[in-house]
């Protein structure tokens, strides 16, 4: 990590590496699909290492990575908002992969999309990245106490639009107890 | 028995943010249901996402160390133009300069309407209902053959029932760098998805589940394209409706 800061590339380029797949999932779960997280994913590493001599360390290097890809994220969907979404999600690395984990992720990805953006990035990065509530609000700029209500609010929206084999009636707001 | 707690402290209980709800959670069976749902849609969230190739990863990661060295683009500056602008169009072709400019670490000149020596014109596909089936009338055209090395020499357009393989690759026609006048009607609209970073290498019609629509496969700038075997090979295939050139569906393939 310091060795990247001051200028050392075989270091910047070990210290990408080793993030890069987790960067990659919190950009594919934010945009939704393949062609546009790796752009997305792309921009934010140009920015991490442009920026690294920056890095304050108040924060983990990977909160100040998931920070400055999320906002390559966001930047990504406004951009995306001028063109024509994908009819059909990506990815075809082999003609066999379209199978039932795949139907899982376009489900996922699907029912994301649907979600406002600022709920959506608030439970990809809990629910997927891991972070605890005070790094999301880190992350997001926002404080604990919207990190909580957000994720919530982002989970109970996407309860009914996750299709579960066994799932019970639909979720509602619990009702006080007579 | 209190009031039961809230999504909002169901959700954080979830996390371990409220362990003040756990003696309320553990003897109510509706909190646990719900409790349920929400961890059905943890787990759904949480599920891995499948890596990139290694070789995307390194291509990745080697842009970002070699953009270290290079100003950074004035982005927004160039973003405020565009809104300024109005216009769908221009909006997506300033776009397309912009993000050159932030993420080609190599080819940043290339012009907008970049178009592969070796750009294949395939004629029509015929009809094609899914992923698989697109890729699969796509790939045998691209194999290395004669005709490969035979370019600017266009032969007639191929006929509308034609399919893959043989039939197919003896439909292609290999254009020379020079456009050909009969441009795909939603050539624009293609370039503007995929935001020119990248060279048309491939241009086909077909039938996307009934609807007639124009095929476009793109490649990286930096693959070979002139004096190769082979042809460029598509990493990014868009389909667009030829009515209004609306997307259809995109497909990018493993390089």
């Amino acid at each position: 990590m310091e060795a990247a800061r001051e200028g050392d590339r075989d270091a910047l380029d070990r210290l990408l590496r080793a993030h890069y797949d987790r960067l990659h999932a919190l950009c594919r779960r934010l945009i939704g699909n393949e062609a546009d997280a790796l752009d997305a994913c792309q921009e934010a590493l140009i920015t991490i290492a442009r920026r690294l001599d920056r890095f304050d360390g108040r924060s983990s290097f990977a909160t100040w990575a998931y920070r400055v890809t999320t906002n390559a994220c966001f930047d990504e969907l406004r951009r995306r908002g001028r063109r024509p979404l994908a009819a059909v999600p990506d990815e075809l690395p082999a003609p066999v992969d379209i199978g039932e984990a795949t139907a899982q992720r376009l489900d996922i990805d699907a029912a994301l999309a649907r979600l406002p953006v600022e709920y959506r990035a608030a439970v990809v990065l809990r629910d997927l990245c891991g972070l605890p509530y005070i790094d999301i609000g880190d992350v997001l700029g926002i404080p604990v106490g919207t990190v909580r209500s957000r994720i919530a609010r982002g989970r109970t929206l996407l309860v009914p639009l996750l299709g579960h084999g066994n799932r019970p009636e639909p979720f509602q707001r619990p009702t006080p107890a007579p | 028995m209190n009031s039961h707690p809230d999504t909002e402290a169901l959700s954080a209980f979830l996390d371990g943010e409220a362990p003040e709800v756990d003696t309320h959670v553990a003897t109510c069976a509706e909190c646990r249901r719900h409790l349920d749902a929400l961890r059905r849609v943890r787990s759904a969230v949480g599920t891995p996402v499948p890596p990139p190739s290694p070789r995307t990863r390194d291509a990745a990661v080697g842009a970002a160390v070699d953009a270290v060295d290079k100003p950074a683009p004035e982005r927004r500056r160039q973003w405020t133009v565009v809104v300024a602008a109005g216009a769908v169009a221009a909006a997506l072709l300033v776009g397309l300069v912009v993000t050159r400019a932030g993420t080609s670490s190599k080819s940043s000149k290339t012009a907008a309407g970049a178009v592969s020596p070796n750009l294949v014109r395939a004629g029509d596909l015929g009809d094609v209902g899914d992923a698989q089936g697109l890729r699969a009338k796509i790939e045998p055209q691209l194999t290395p053959t004669a005709a490969a090395h035979a370019p600017s020499k266009p032969t007639p357009a191929a006929g509308p029932a034609a399919g893959a393989g043989a039939q197919s690759t003896t439909d292609q026609r290999v254009a020379s760098a020079a456009r050909q006048t009969e441009a795909p009607r939603c050539e624009g609209a293609a370039r503007a998805l995929q935001r020119g970073r990248d060279l048309l290498v491939y241009v086909a019609t077909a039938r996307w589940q009934g609807t007639p629509a124009d095929v476009f496969g793109f490649s990286p700038a930096g693959a070979p394209v002139t004096g190769s075997p082979g042809r460029p090979t598509p990493t990014r295939v868009y389909v667009l409706a030829r009515s209004d050139c609306h997307l259809l569906v995109f497909q990018s393939y493993a390089p």
